[in-house]
């Protein structure tokens, strides 16, 4: 604790904020290089295609259907994109940087579990890691730290909590709570570039993590994208699934409007009964089984979404 | 894989060529006006304090009509006036026109309206439907711009001051074509379009505006050319659109067609006479249907009596018929069932059922007729919310989103959707979608794509929106090449495709080849319909009509003041007749005559010096003559006071008279 003050002090760079000049969102203040560096990161994670799977999915049925030769088959292919755009050009910068580097070191005290991309909140157990530091650091800004801590606390809980059960009200209100603070619209008399560039890039990652929140599919895709598995590397697939499948594509095919419906009740069913084990799994840290339990809601969605399109109808 | 596709090399630059930067980094420095530019219809609004006005027009109305004409001595009219003399100049009078914006003249949209309307519709130098008056040829964004100005005098005469920044509205369905030739219209106008918002987004803004409690509602919007159902979530002041669709040639002006149409088989079977060949009978056949279809909303029976429509063998025919709201409610019943799909698939999208929407808005005139309310309701199993003025919500919800804008209104934000689907043309002609339809905005996207072809050097980025699994059924936005691949095997360059929308709709689009850092990208602009050169030459010759239009309007006062002080200075001749000499009232007339002649003719300034000329010739003369009568009146006076002294027999009042 001492260590990290002697530092920050010691750091020519650092410069202590003026309480009548705080604004929301200031990217000469020190303080938000965190979330700027951290925004960065979020932003390349969500560009990192999950709609490509889909894709895939798609040109797997395709594929099943006798469509021929595979690679003329795929329109994509993922791809991972290892382009970090870190911003280093700025004293700030730097410190988040330390700051994050020091929170990513560390396992959660919690539940000892090591995380790649070390987030505030364990994405596992929900904690908050590393308080004593977080606490330390924002304590030098004594009355800022509640605006901070109430910042960070909605950003980072919407993103970093990548804990499968959702509760889509919630989400939905944290969304549009966090819209209303960082929408484009709020920055358009702004005189900082900067900071318009800033809430776009927000936004922008904010729209892209909603989608993926509210997907079970997607949500779970990216929990195991973080724990480092991809849905390709699953080689092979449970061969009842495909014969399940294939069957109901055959059935959606060559039913009556109302056959279609009987089907996509049950699909909905098997959908959440796929969700609740989806739930266990990952409370429970199986993850191997949960990327078979996830492949399978694949499969599933992409029915789900057949029908939708069949029927014109939500089910 | 792309398709391996040898584009010229002319292709890409042309497409460079058409890029316009679209200034986001303006500042509001004076008020934001809100206009709906309607199809029928439109409205202008702006924020007074906390609260959102609407601006009357020049003829005290509320709304202005979307018409534009042409007169015979080639002047532009805008507006009621322009409405009032459509029957005898239909053929160049643009209205609807808000139907062609955007579209293409081989649309199978444009030619339904080439069969509506009895101006003439054309292919424009870029492909797209232009109209031909006069000899001339003008683009919808132009005829929008017309109606724009219009608005914008409105505003600046309510609001005293020069007007600048507007946010304009488009309906929800819009494409990107028809956006940008929107905005385009308001360059031309003379307007910095802030923003384009959606109709039916600014509506529930105008319906949630000041509300607390959090709601689902279903805005379904039935204007004279559009029809637009989107459902948005408000909570706390974020209006947050779930889902959208609609039909952008389902409106208004398709009931008044069918009437019309009903009107003219009618009197055709009764008279034997095809009405449609008369220009005149038919448009005053069109406006009989519009205001039949008004009527019938509020009564159940209506006559339409039309003297002189046409004549016959035996003499002039008179049009004459009743016609009740069964009978029309009959006529358009497969227009209103139109609006049933995009009402279900906006459900389905939004993943909603009925029971989860709280409000049905109903926005747009054509709301008003009660077989849409009811066709409303048992859609959404819910009675719809009439506290909204159909006709103005949708310009108020544009000034508020002005207000968000110069940051004057707090604690509103509105987050909208993308409507359409956007992707590129991958191997066979599919379209392989980026971002899907009902993504929120600002979005972003990043796919990677392959070669088709061994050794292919370059790859052509076809970008699409629609919602076709045909890339060709869709709509192009843009296209361009990338060029310099190494020489590689089919699938292993990786191209690496980025769509980035930003929070006012405009697409940029990044190919970029992984193993060499090449990069290509475009803006997408360029399909608006109107290129920068056509923009820079259409406000060069707006500058020269406000000048030819500035002379008229001073020829046209300098006419109204020369006759009516003729007028004035005749009256005084015969007025101080008794005491002017002979030579004065000899003079006096020359110079009237002259000023008489010269009204005849073309020029203001002569008009206003032979005005001034005989101002000052008849300023002394007058003014003596008028002491004169004074002197005589005063006299007069005197003499009746004499009067009243003597004895007041009347006998001897006779005598003193003699």
């Amino acid at each position: 604790m001492n260590k990290t003050l002697n530092i920050l002090f010691n750091n020519k760079n650092f410069k202590v904020v003026n309480p009548a000049n705080i604004k929301f969102i200031n990217n000469n203040n020190y303080y938000t290089s965190p979330i700027n560096k951290y925004i960065n990161n979020n932003n390349f994670i969500f560009n990192k295609s999950p709609e490509s799977s889909i894709n895939k999915f798609y040109s797997t049925t395709s594929t099943q259907n006798g469509c021929g030769n595979n690679s003329n088959c795929s329109s994509t292919c993922g791809s991972n994109n290892n382009n970090n755009n870190n911003n280093n050009n700025s004293s700030g910068s730097n410190h988040g940087s330390e700051l994050l580097k020091k929170i990513k070191a560390s396992p959660c005290w919690s539940c000892n579990e090591h995380i790649e991309k070390k987030k505030i909140f364990c994405p596992m157990c929900n904690k908050v890691q590393q308080m004593d530091d977080s606490i330390d650091i924002f304590y030098l800004f004594d009355m800022y730290v509640f605006i901070l801590l109430h910042f960070l606390n909605l950003f980072l809980f919407f993103f970093c909590k990548p804990s499968f059960r959702v509760d889509l009200k919630d989400l939905s209100h944290r969304f549009k709570k966090l819209q209303k603070q960082l929408h484009p619209d709020l920055f358009e008399q702004s005189d900082s570039q900067k900071e318009k560039n800033i809430s776009k890039e927000i936004t922008t990652s904010l729209n892209t993590a909603h989608n993926i929140l509210k997907s079970p599919f997607l949500r779970a895709e990216y929990i195991l994208n973080q724990k480092g598995l991809d849905l390709s590397s699953v080689g092979d697939v449970d061969p009842e699934v495909l014969m399940e499948v294939l069957e109901v594509r055959e059935a959606i095919d060559e039913g009556t409007e109302e056959d279609i419906t009987k089907i996509a009740h049950e699909n909905r069913q098997k959908i959440n009964d796929v969700v609740e084990k989806l739930e266990n799994e990952f409370q429970n840290k199986n993850y191997q089984e949960a990327l078979k339990q996830t492949v399978y809601l694949r499969y599933l969605t992409r029915i789900q979404e057949e029908v939708h399109n069949r029927l014109d109808t939500h089910i | 894989m792309l398709r391996s596709l040898k584009a010229l090399k002319l292709n890409s630059l042309n497409a460079q060529k058409g890029i316009r930067q679209f200034c986001s980094d303006s500042k509001i420095s004076g008020q934001v006006i809100g206009i709906d530019l309607g199809t029928t219809n439109s409205c202008v609004a702006v924020m007074q304090g906390a609260e959102a006005r609407v601006l009357e027009n020049a003829e005290g109305g509320r709304t202005t009509p979307s018409v534009v004409a042409f007169t015979e001595d080639n002047q532009k009219i805008v507006g009621l006036p322009a409405k009032r003399q459509m029957v005898t100049n239909a053929e160049n009078t643009l209205f609807a026109t808000k139907r062609l914006i955007g579209r293409r003249f081989d649309d199978p949209m444009t030619k339904k309206d080439m069969t509506m309307v009895p101006y003439k519709i054309v292919k424009g130098p870029n492909g797209d439907a232009w109209f031909e008056v006069k000899g001339k040829m003008i683009s919808p964004s132009e005829a929008g711009a017309m109606v724009l100005q219009k608005m914008k005098e409105t505003a600046e005469t309510n609001l005293g001051g020069p007007v600048t920044d507007a946010v304009i509205t488009v309906p929800a369905y819009f494409d990107d074509s028809q956006r940008q030739a929107t905005r385009d219209a308001g360059t031309i106008a003379g307007l910095k379009v802030q923003r384009i918002i959606n109709e039916p987004t600014a509506a529930a803004l105008a319906y949630g505006f000041k509300k607390d409690e959090p709601k689902t509602v279903a805005v379904y919007d039935l204007g004279g050319g559009t029809f637009d159902i989107s459902i948005l979530e408000i909570v706390g002041g974020v209006f947050e659109v779930r889902a959208t669709n609609g039909d952008t040639f389902l409106g208004g002006e398709d009931f008044d067609n069918a009437l019309l149409e009903h009107f003219v088989a009618e009197f055709k079977k009764e008279k034997g006479i095809d009405l449609t060949k008369d220009t005149m009978a038919t448009q005053r056949l069109r406006e009989a249907a519009e205001k039949a279809k008004c009527e019938l909303s509020s009564t159940l029976t209506t006559e339409i009596n039309l003297p002189y429509i046409s004549a016959g063998p035996s003499g002039p025919v008179h049009f004459n018929m009743k016609l009740t709201r069964s009978k029309f409610e009959q006529l358009v019943a497969d227009l209103i069932q139109r609006t049933i799909g995009p009402c279900n698939i906006c459900l389905k999208d939004a993943g909603l059922s009925t029971s989860e929407i709280n409000e049905v808005i109903l926005v747009g005139g054509m709301t008003r007729m009660p077989k849409v309310q009811e066709l409303a309701k048992s859609t959404f199993n819910k009675e719809p919310f009439k506290g909204v003025n159909p006709d103005e919500a949708v310009a108020v919800g544009a000034a508020i989103q002005g207000g968000v804008l110069k940051g004057d209104t707090k604690g509103i934000v509105l987050v909208d959707v993308t409507p359409l689907s956007l992707g590129i043309e991958t191997l066979g002609g599919v379209f392989t979608r980026l971002i899907k339809k009902n993504t929120n905005i600002p979005a972003s996207k990043t796919d990677t794509f392959s070669t088709a072809a061994d050794g292919q050097s370059e790859v052509e980025i076809k970008v699409f929106q629609g919602e076709r699994e045909m890339a060709v059924d869709n709509k192009l936005l843009a296209k361009f090449t990338l060029f310099g691949l190494p020489p590689l095997p089919k699938g292993v360059p990786q191209i690496e495709v980025t769509f980035d929308i930003d929070v006012n709709g405009m697409l940029q689009v990044i190919a970029k080849d992984k193993a060499t850092g090449k990069a290509q990208q475009v803006r997408i602009q360029t399909s608006g319909g109107l290129s920068k050169d056509d923009i820079a030459r259409i406000l060069k010759e707006s500058e020269a009509n406000a000048e030819v239009d500035r002379k008229r309007k001073e020829l046209v006062e300098a006419r109204n003041n020369g006759e009516s002080v003729v007028y004035q200075v005749e009256k005084d001749l015969v007025e101080f007749k008794d005491y002017l000499s002979q030579p004065q009232t000899e003079e006096i007339k020359k110079a009237v005559q002259a000023v008489r002649d010269v009204l005849a003719k073309e020029d203001g300034s002569a008009i206003e010096a032979e005005i001034k000329k005989l101002h000052d010739l008849t300023r002394s003369s007058f003014e003596t003559a008028y002491k004169a009568k004074l002197d005589s009146s005063a006299s007069k006076s005197s003499s009746t006071e004499n009067k009243e002294n003597k004895d007041n027999t009347t006998e001897a009042e006779f005598t003193e008279k003699k």
